[in-house]
């Protein structure tokens, strides 16, 4: 068992630059690829989706069309009543209908007021509510 | 139209014009292999990656808000040649840096656009 | 407990079956009727099977009335509170049946591409070292996102011509990607159908798919179109 103190600090160090070797290297590449993508977003979504999907190469079929389209409806549609909603929403996905609330009261709440609402603007003052 | 018919009219065919083409729908097909079935992961590894997909998502969803709302204000003509520079360059910092984290973290443009189940895709 | 698949102005005896085989009835003494069955309980995770009853059940209804068609999930405790319910909330249905009626609901999504970006075409005035790379990348999301908004007009706007109302949905922020629902006459669906196909021909690099007719579920709340 090594317990030089010096010879430690030596192997961490070397550690240290060995991951920030990593990290600039990684880097290198993000640009790289950042550069090549930015020619078109649509071809980069395009590759991200087939990406994605190569695992799964089945044609789209008809039904599955009409049962997304069905699911978007029953789901996200439809009278709403105060019962309870006992074919359920899971309570972690309460989470998530609380960020897609907040998504959608941002942007309406940025077009209703015509203001930003970045720190830095002046529009958003303490008093402008 | 008979009842049979009509059975089979609510069950599975509502294509009415156009053809299905994966990336009108490929960020939702997730809803059909998943969302009606819960999956859970439960694996350490799987849910440390899941937390950070949670995040960058959200980092990058305010990205893109707040992108979309500088170009608003360039429309508006509201915006000084030097504010817009200033925010262009840190909407590409940004941009590069959501890059690294995505990098970092193994993850690709479309793990980040999250699949909330029965309410849809986040982004 | 009562699962509601919908709300009607009609007395006609709904068709079964409803979910899990349960025989469906009306309930009210006057519009708007609730179409529900009875459950001891419901299981939490609703099948693709569940979704299709549902929907079977609502579009039968369709065949002979006006249906306001309810979200998927939604129950009751007993006869009393559907009662009451309907009670409570009469002239927002029977508001939202007169709206939709004669009419079904028409899907559309479509995506449109992008072309190369070209350099950016507005400047952003005189004076100052504004042409920097952040005015540069920021100009050229611009005009990407114009194009976009352009092209999605171009598909939006005819459409929106032959419906009664029209509801985009919020397609993600994706700017070339659409997804919007059409109250459209029953009699004009063939007309909405063969324009979806023109623009498809029409429109360089779009793609467009129509699903429908379906019951009417993003008009049956206020605040939507």
């Amino acid at each position: 068992m090594n317990g030089d103190p010096e010879r430690a600090r030596e192997l961490a160090a070397l550690k240290r630059d060995a991951a920030r070797e990593r990290s600039r290297r990684q880097r290198e590449v993000a640009a790289a690829r950042r550069d090549r993508d930015r020619e078109s977003w649509g071809a980069r979504r395009e590759a991200s989706l087939e990406r994605q999907h190569q695992g799964t190469r089945r044609a789209l079929r008809d039904r599955d069309v009409s049962l997304l389209d069905l699911i978007d409806r029953l789901l996200d549609g439809g009278v709403v009543i105060h019962g309870d909603i006992t074919l359920a929403v899971a309570d972690v996905d309460l989470l998530y209908v609380g960020l897609r609330a907040m998504v959608a009261s941002v942007e309406t709440l940025e077009r209703d007021l015509g203001v930003s609402l970045s720190a830095q603007s002046p529009s958003l003052r303490a008093d402008a509510f | 139209m008979t009842a049979r018919s009509r059975d089979v009219r609510a069950t599975g065919d509502k294509l009415l014009a156009g053809h299905p083409h994966l990336d009108l729908f490929g960020d939702e097909l997730e809803r059909l292999d998943g969302a009606l079935r819960r999956r859970v992961n439960a694996d350490r590894e799987g849910l440390e990656k899941g937390l950070a997909q949670l995040v960058l998502t959200l980092v990058e969803l305010l990205r893109q808000l707040m992108e979309r709302q500088a170009l608003r204000r360039i429309d508006g003509g509201s915006l000084t040649p030097d504010e817009v520079e200033r925010l262009g360059e840190t909407f590409m910092l940004l941009e590069q840096r959501m890059e690294e984290l995505k990098e970092s973290f193994g993850l690709e443009d479309e793990d980040l656009n999250l699949d909330l189940g029965p309410l849809g895709q986040l982004m | 407990m009562l699962y509601v698949y919908g709300l009607t102005d009609s007395t006609r005896e709904p068709e079964g079956p409803g979910l899990h085989g349960a025989p469906v009835c009306a309930f009210g003494s006057q519009p708007p009727f609730a179409i529900a069955s009875e459950h001891r309980d419901l299981p939490a995770h609703p099948d693709e099977v569940d979704l299709w009853t549902h929907e079977r059940v609502v579009e039968g209804l369709m065949n002979g009335s006006t249906v306001l068609p309810m979200r998927f999930g939604s129950t009751v405790a007993d006869e009393a509170s559907l009662l009451a319910l309907l009670e409570e909330r009469r002239p927002e249905f029977l508001s939202l049946i007169g709206r939709v009626r004669g009419a079904v609901e028409l899907s559309v999504r479509a995506q449109v591409t992008a072309e190369r970006e070209p350099t950016p075409s507005i400047t952003t005035g005189g004076g100052g070292g504004a042409g920097g790379p952040g005015t540069t990348y920021l100009l050229r999301r611009h005009d990407a996102q114009q194009r976009a908004d352009e092209a999605v007009s171009r598909i939006h706007e005819p459409l929106a011509r032959l419906a009664r109302h029209s509801a985009r949905k919020a397609g993600g922020l994706d700017p070339g990607a659409f997804k919007a629902a059409y109250l459209v006459d029953r009699e004009r669906v063939e007309e909405f159908r063969a324009r979806v196909d023109e623009l498809t021909a029409e429109i360089e690099g779009a793609r467009i798919v129509c699903t429908g007719p379906w019951p009417p579920y993003s008009f049956s709340a206020e605040g939507r179109q």
